[in-house]
């Protein structure tokens, strides 16, 4: 299964849990000039087995989020397909929400909740590099 | 150290990196995947070669995850089409929108 499919399988699952009822707006994680991310909750995901912990990014202006979220997706496609030794670094699944007031935000996961990822040699997938460019554990 | 081996950047200054990222190794850890990532899209797209870059302005990684508002920088501003004309990936541009829009969730409960 490629990032692409699993993601799907993952927002089918986060629209479940959206459908349900069970998300509500917590901390805000974090705000810029522009945006603010908020966590909404955390599920049990059959796809992958794991929690996953949700949030959404919102914008604060007048400009809505769907460009930037179709954006964010594309450059998330790319770098799964062609740098598969950063998919640990990819968020475990990333769409967009439509909301109530028609607005669009970013759904994705809210990676504050999660240990820090790091790397080992034997995640190079074969690539060539100085050590000192390996992350270690 | 071995002699940086990427002309697409400037090494950063280690004493600005240890003031700007708490510290010059954490940062030289954090810049890693994106001297990988940029080597790998130079393959598939030369043009990058010779795109002025600027790699002072980067974060990079946060809390485990590459900070995706980043990488519009790495790809200059190109719109969809454009990536994904330069970087294929499994489906086409027409079929990748409609993923976009087929998993486009709708809630009035948040």
């Amino acid at each position: 299964m490629n990032y692409l499919e699993r993601n799907e399988l993952i927002l089918k699952e986060v629209g479940e849990q959206l459908e349900n009822g069970i998300f509500r707006r917590g901390r805000v994680i974090g705000k810029s000039g522009s945006s603010k991310f908020t966590s909404i909750g955390t599920y049990n995901s059959p796809t992958i087995g794991a929690n996953v912990h949700v949030g959404i990014k919102e914008s604060l202006s007048h400009i809505d989020l769907d460009i930037r979220a179709e954006m964010e997706m594309t450059r998330i496609a790319v770098i799964s397909k062609h740098s598969s030794f950063l998919t640990d670094f990819l968020p475990q699944f990333h769409g967009y929400l439509l909301g109530g007031n028609n607005k669009t935000m970013i759904i994705t996961e809210d990676f504050l909740k999660e240990d820090v990822i790091r790397w080992s040699s034997g995640h190079t997938n074969g690539l060539k590099c100085p050590i000192w460019l390996i992350y270690q554990k | 150290m071995e002699q940086w081996p990427y002309k697409w950047a400037e090494m950063p200054d280690l004493a600005d990196l240890s003031e700007m990222k708490n510290g010059a190794t954490d940062y030289l850890s954090l810049i890693a995947p994106w001297f990988y990532l940029k080597e790998e899209l130079i393959k598939l797209d030369p043009t990058l070669k010779n795109e002025p870059y600027d790699l002072t302005s980067m974060c990079f990684i946060v809390h485990g995850r590459l900070r995706l508002g980043d990488f519009d920088k790495m790809f200059f501003g190109r719109n969809i089409e454009q990536i994904l004309s330069a970087f294929p990936i499994d489906c086409t541009f027409l079929n990748f929108l409609k993923y976009i829009r087929r998993n486009k969730l709708q809630t009035s409960k948040i």
